[in-house]
């Protein structure tokens, strides 16, 4: 997950405990000094969100193989049944296992848990014009300095944020090449990551990029200058 | 309900070789924790990777068996969450001293109420006997047929550094004297860092029971500083026993000022908390 200002940080991490002890994974959630250093308006802050657990009281399967690939989950007190968290591969209990079978199950049983996952993130962002001519697709700042230029442009300009970086929901970004907009992948970096993910998860290549690497974030000129082109 | 030493047991087949060390801390550890009257849903074990990491599976309780050199913090995390739960993080003298080093002194240092053992049997064994700081410089060991290049950490001069509130060594043949020390561990309202010198007939056949027998000397609980550090120190003598205790100082939790007169651990205090007054000019 990537942060973008104040409010989204605020949300976005409390997303970030609910998926981590719901899926029973770990969570990144990536924050730039761009973000952390800079000052931000706000009149209110969202509502807190609910906290959501994942636990069950008691059970006999801490690693028990299930369809949405979630497992039951209970905090290890008195009196409730004992189990192992193995960093090695295991079975339903958590004793390590060795067995073809075992293994495969189990390691389907995590990629049905990140299925799940994926079904249940929301779809990025979109911003700006309804009818777009040029849309920038980013993460994380970017989105910041870009929603700053589209007042500034008569160009019809769109930005696609993603919140949720894997797993990716790329349908949005291959919806906008089909209709024949043009798409730019922006990037404050120069390896371009986020492009190689996207590639990657929808195989799709966006020859089309904005990076900038010199130590600084974007500025609006950098969008405004882009746009130019 | 009474406990037996039985319900520690697990149906997996140890994978240890024979005549490991491995066999005895566990049977010590068992015991101790059956005389202390703790039921395996009351206590925490950490794991790391190595032979002893193996261990995670033969013994009842909650386990977790993390990345080599990570039994120290995944124990603190354990009993800060909840002080209710036992907590013994069992590491390798490799991991401890590798991977883990800046785990063991910082754990030291901030006295979290854990007790920690440390399986030294004097090198990797799980990946079949390469050098840990403990092994003997000279001796000839997987990767290093040459014998090993740099000096050892003397792990009872360390941890005696770093002003600790308990140091005790044991030996793993002796399974008495070890199922005392880990019980006054456990006990012990502070971080307690057991040294379990460990036979490794496979990889460390020169650290073998006539080698340990005609060296160690067993002396009663200690809590002078300077006799402490003539004790590991001694070239000739290996001392077991509680080697160092001092009871004054206090565990990391007792010190938290924001912590003082709370009834209820931090595990069921999981909620929404309002930041208002952090934003409030």
């Amino acid at each position: 997950m990537s942060v973008s200002d104040a409010t989204d940080a605020y949300e976005l991490i409390q997303d970030a405990f609910n998926i981590a002890e719901e899926y029973q994974i770990s969570v990144t959630l990536l924050t730039e000094k761009q973000i952390s250093e800079s000052l931000f308006n706000i009149k209110t802050l969202p509502q807190p969100k609910k906290i959501k657990r994942g636990l069950v009281k008691n059970g006999q399967k801490r690693y028990e193989i299930t369809s949405n690939g979630i497992s039951p989950r209970w905090i290890p007190q008195k009196g409730k049944k004992t189990y192992l968290s193995n960093s090695d591969e295991h079975d339903e209990y958590g004793i390590s296992t060795e067995d073809e079978k075992e293994i495969v199950e189990m390691s389907e049983k995590r990629r049905r848990k990140m299925d799940t996952l994926k079904k249940k993130l929301p779809q990025p962002k979109y911003y700006g014009d309804e009818k777009p001519t040029l849309v920038f697709v980013g993460m994380g700042s970017t989105k910041n300095v870009v929603l700053d230029a589209m007042p500034l442009t008569k160009k019809r300009l769109g930005y696609l944020h993603y919140q949720y970086i894997y797993p990716l929901k790329f349908e949005k970004i291959l919806e906008l090449n089909k209709q024949g907009v043009k798409i730019v992948l922006i990037e404050n970096n120069q390896e371009g990551g986020f492009g190689k993910l996207i590639k990657e998860e929808a195989d799709f290549y966006i020859p089309n990029t904005l990076r900038k690497y010199d130590g600084r974030p974007f500025f609006v000129d950098d969008i405004l200058e882009y746009i130019k082109k | 309900m009474k406990i037996d030493i039985t319900d520690y047991n697990t149906n997996v087949t140890p994978t240890w070789c024979p005549g490991c060390g491995n066999f005895n801390i566990h049977l010590a550890l068992k015991k101790a924790l059956v005389e202390l009257k703790k039921s395996p849903s009351e206590v925490v074990f950490s794991f790391d990777i190595g032979c002893n990491g193996n261990g995670g599976d033969k013994i009842d309780g909650f386990r977790v068996k993390g990345l080599h050199g990570r039994a120290i913090p995944l124990a603190v995390g354990a009993h800060l969450a909840n002080r209710k739960m036992s907590v013994i993080a069992s590491i390798g003298d490799g991991g401890c001293l590798h991977e883990g080093i800046d785990h063991l002194i910082h754990a030291v240092r901030s006295n979290y109420d854990i007790t920690l053992l440390i399986h030294n049997n004097q090198n990797f064994a799980l990946t079949t006997g390469q050098i840990t700081s403990t092994t003997i410089e000279g001796k000839e060991m997987y990767a290093f047929p040459k014998g090993k290049t740099e000096g050892n950490i003397n792990i009872g001069e360390l941890v005696l550094s770093l002003e600790p509130s308990f140091y005790a060594r044991g030996y793993s043949g002796d399974i008495v004297q070890l199922t005392e020390i880990i019980k006054q561990g456990v006990k012990h309202k502070g971080f307690s860092v057991i040294e379990i010198m460990q036979l490794c007939p496979t990889y460390n056949k020169e650290s073998n029971h006539e080698f340990f027998n005609g060296r160690i000397s067993k002396i009663e609980k200690n809590s002078d500083i300077k006799k402490a550090r003539s004790y590991v120190s001694n070239k000739n003598k290996l001392y077991t026993g509680i080697i160092y205790c001092n009871s004054k100082i206090k565990d990391y939790y007792s010190k938290l000022e924001n912590r003082k007169g709370k009834k209820t651990e931090l595990v069921n205090e999981v909620r929404n908390y309002s930041i208002k007054n952090i934003l409030a000019d």
